[in-house]
């Protein structure tokens, strides 16, 4: 099939990409290292500090990426993502309560537990009879987007010197990248693909009504459930190691579906390529920008970049936007 | 094929109740009622999307005990309304109905193959292409039967299949049908009567829920017809085809 | 303010009763001077232990939430968005704020209230702030005795052998450290050494990789409010190479441009002193 060829092309298309980025951010950072002869400082800045960020930003873009493209299976909806669902917020409001806490350590691990915590609810609220009900789940995702935000903002009130720390996990970033959570992420990440490896043909079938998917021979309910539970696993580990960092799992997914990819066959693989491609692009902007070592929140790239891009798809290719029900 | 007793399921205050139905392979069934008589509820119950209470029997084994991916691979349905909100083209979309003979993972070489002949088969071949969602509704239509089709399952049951599709689309589709139906069972839920009297022949009678009668095509008479639907249903026969008049209002 | 004390014994409440005819007294000697401002309200926390030293601390009537200078008067909120209708309650002739951007001076128009900011950001300016608010408040004296005997504080500094590199970190999560236009790089400066971040900023949103280059002689790292429950900086992977001397501070001794920033400087000075032995 020409498709199956355009997909594959894609997949090298975007493996190149990322390749070079990859090799450019390494390359490329507030300290600049003789590659040719280093000295002991230039190598444990390379090895300790470039390349876990370069891989932690790669690891988290594809996270959240693939994310994004579960929840808007799940959702039936193409504005679902990390965002929309809740996750994103729940997951922040506890990395929030470890910093009010005082708890600076263990605040990934209140993040993860924040995200879950908001997932379950939403889960819980949106389930009717064992069923789970896109739109009621959207609409739960909001509730308890807003009421993490109010707890946040509540915080935020409560300590006006701890803002600065609060913002950064409303904007996210990769400063406090090691190996070790490169490693955690990236086992995150194959587990998902791992757990998800039999259902990329019937998530592309609970594209249709639930009638339809289920005469099919696909079970919707446990699959929603699944699929759900994997995006908000990779959510809360992203927002635990890098702060909440919009737009990617909303970005990446339309961008290729306005390609053309709308298959989650072709989905899967190209976000998680151009996730990582996207992240480690914007982190480099943000760590190269300013001069004498100063950074950007890496969310402010994010936004106007992806903003931009996805405003001219947006704009030269409306016709071929989604059809709802 | 499908042996069904003393089957009962029930969705809200509306309850459905088959006594007895024994389906063999080369019935071609028509299923006539009025609406929200259970036509719908019933091929639910036959493609397992209803829970239910009673026997159920299908190709041999227990409906029950039957795994999810087995059943479907016996059974394809086509409901009366398919929505779809990813714009997938017309090939991909007949394509997904092969799911259950896969492993999950990818459509095999015969999947294609078979996608190919059922997409000529429905002469939507031109379509394959295009957008599901940019079609017409007979094309639409046509593109859903070939993905049922495409499933190629002994049982295949269609609500209102034909709504929508042109004159002479819907007598090749019936045709392909009628030939299909030799070596299966298909149900077809359908609302012209003269349509049903010329193409099938048996026919399910449901009314308030209950399967009423089960016939085959030289028992319809116009009397019980005429009771069925609630209006006066006259035969007219003209050489060797038989036209079915209806008039309004109560006999 | 007495009444609530029913448990206090009876002779201290005489006393209380005293000192306060006294204030009274010394309150009408005030308000024949039209200059000074008899009702303060203290927006900025650092502010308050000038003013008490300055001996105008019973004309504080309102302070923030986070004040632990003037314990009995009260709190109108944060210095970011202090409770406008507690503040109008209190009937302020004066209000000390930490910044126009906390609070502008068009507010201070609005309601009709003569606004004065602390916000020195050197040393030197600390001495300046400290003897304006000295004259605007008719304690000039005391106000040039404190400046005084700060000053003479840090005369008891010795040359170092030479001026180490000092970071100094206002925040772990993000990473941020103490700029140019910060009161750290003054207290660094005057106790001897130098900050190698040249940013002209309070904060600094910076690379971990540019702080492994500057490689300072020591790393403050501050634990506060801004900076809760950090993680030791040489035990964060990314700094797995960090050379520096590592000190943790507390950020109401260092970070606050008030009288604690000269204490600061004879603190870090003698650290300064152990680093350059």
């Amino acid at each position: 099939m020409s498709c199956d060829n355009g997909s594959a092309r894609a997949v090298v298309i975007l493996a190149v990409l990322l390749t070079a980025v990859s090799i450019l951010a390494v390359f490329k950072g507030a300290v600049r290292i003789n590659f040719f002869a280093m000295s002991e400082v230039e190598r444990e800045i390379l090895f300790y500090v470039r390349i876990p960020r370069v891989l932690l930003a790669g690891l988290v873009g594809s996270a959240l990426a693939f994310s994004g493209v579960l929840f808007q299976y799940v959702m039936k909806n193409p504005l679902a993502d990390s965002f929309t669902t809740g996750v994103s917020a729940s997951s922040a409001m506890g990395a929030v309560i470890a910093i009010m806490l005082g708890l600076g350590v263990v605040t990934p691990l209140f993040a993860l537990a924040g995200g879950i915590t908001g997932l379950v609810a939403v889960y819980r609220i949106a389930s009717v009879r064992g069923r789970v009900q896109p739109i009621t789940m959207l609409l739960a995702g909001i509730v308890i987007s807003t009421f993490s935000s109010a707890t946040i903002s509540f915080m935020k009130f409560l300590s006006d010197d701890a803002v600065s720390s609060i913002i950064f996990w409303l904007m996210g970033g990769f400063q406090s990248a090691s190996i070790r959570k490169d490693a955690v992420l990236g086992i995150v990440i194959l587990l998902s693909i791992l757990i998800l490896r039999r259902d990329y043909l019937s998530l592309d079938i609970i594209c249709f009504d639930d009638t339809t998917a289920v005469s099919s021979g696909v079970s919707v309910e446990k699959l929603r459930r699944k699929a759900f539970f994997v995006a908000a696993l990779l959510t809360a580990f992203s927002v635990g190691y890098a702060g909440i960092i919009g737009f990617v799992g909303l970005i990446i997914p339309h961008i290729l579906r306005l390609l053309r990819f709308v298959r989650a066959s072709e989905l899967v693989p190209l976000s998680l390529l151009g996730g990582a491609f996207f992240m480690i692009m914007n982190d480099l902007i943000a760590r190269t920008i300013l001069a004498e070592g100063q950074e950007l929140p890496v969310g402010i790239i994010t936004s106007s970049i992806g903003g931009l891009f996805f405003l001219y798809l947006l704009i030269k290719r409306k016709k071929e936007l989604y059809y709802f029900d | 094929m499908i042996e069904l007793r003393d089957i009962t399921a029930l969705q809200g205050d509306f309850r459905l109740s088959v006594k007895e139905l024994i389906l063999k392979k080369g019935d071609f069934v028509a299923v006539l009622g009025n609406n929200g008589s259970g036509k719908s509820t019933f091929l639910s119950v036959v493609a397992g999307l209803k829970k239910f209470s009673g026997e159920y029997i299908l190709d041999g084994s227990k409906f029950s005990e039957l795994p999810p991916m087995g059943r479907h691979r016996i059974i394809s349905l086509l409901p009366q309304q398919t929505s779809l909100n990813m714009p997938f083209d017309v090939h991909y979309v007949v394509l997904t109905g092969r799911y259950p003979h896969t492993d999950g993972r990818g459509y095999g070489e015969r999947d294609f193959q078979v996608t190919e002949e059922v997409l000529r088969k429905f002469d939507v071949w031109h379509l394959r292409e295009r957008q599901f969602n940019e079609l017409s509704g007979g094309e639409k239509q046509r593109v859903l039967l070939a993905r049922v089709i495409n499933r190629d399952s002994p049982v295949i049951l269609l609500d209102e299949p034909l709504g929508g599709i042109d004159l002479r689309h819907q007598h090749d589709t019936l045709d392909l049908l009628k030939g299909l139906s030799t070596e299966r069972v298909i149900l077809v839920v359908i609302h012209d009567i003269s349509l049903a009297v010329r193409e099938f022949d048996r026919f399910l009678f449901f009314v308030q829920g209950d399967l009423a009668h089960d016939l085959v095509k030289h028992q319809l008479d116009e009397e019980r017809l005429s009771r069925v639907f609630d209006v006066k249903v006259s035969f007219i026969r003209h050489g060797k085809g038989v036209f079915v008049y209806t008039e309004g209002g109560r006999k | 303010m007495i009444s609530k004390n029913g448990m206090v014994p009876r002779k201290r409440d005489r006393r209380i009763i005293r000192v306060f005819l006294l204030c009274m007294v010394l309150a009408l000697a005030v308000i024949g001077n039209a200059h000074a401002y008899d009702r303060i309200v203290v927006l900025y926390a650092a502010a308050s232990p000038v003013i008490k030293e300055l001996g105008a601390g019973e004309r504080v009537v309102g302070v923030t939430r986070t004040d632990r200078v003037f314990q009995d008067v009260t709190r109108v909120g944060s210095h970011l968005r202090p409770n406008i209708e507690l503040l109008k309650a209190l009937r302020p002739d004066l209000i000390v704020a930490g910044s126009r951007r906390a609070f502008p001076e068009s507010f201070s128009r609005e309601l009709g209230i003569d606004v004065f900011y602390f916000d020195p950001r050197t040393l030197d300016e600390i001495l300046v702030k400290i003897r304006k608010l000295g004259k605007i408040l008719d304690r000039s004296d005391e106000a040039e005795r404190i400046a005084r005997s700060l000053k003479g504080k840090l005369g008891s500094l010795e040359p170092l052998r030479y001026r180490p590199t000092v970071l100094y970190e206002i925040s772990a999560r993000p990473l941020k450290v103490a700029g140019n236009r910060s009161i750290i790089t003054s207290i660094i400066e005057r106790a001897g050494g130098v900050n190698p971040v040249k940013v002209e900023k309070k904060h600094v949103l910076i690379s971990p990789e540019k702080v492994l280059e500057m490689a300072p002689d020591l790393y403050i790292y501050q634990v506060g409010p801004m900076n809760k429950n950090p993680e030791d900086p040489k035990k964060r992977e990314f700094f797995h190479s960090l050379k520096s001397r590592v000190v943790r501070v507390d950020e109401y001794e260092f970070a606050r441009p008030g009288l604690n920033a000269f204490d600061a400087v004879l603190e870090l000075h003698r650290i300064l002193k152990e680093v350059t032995r």
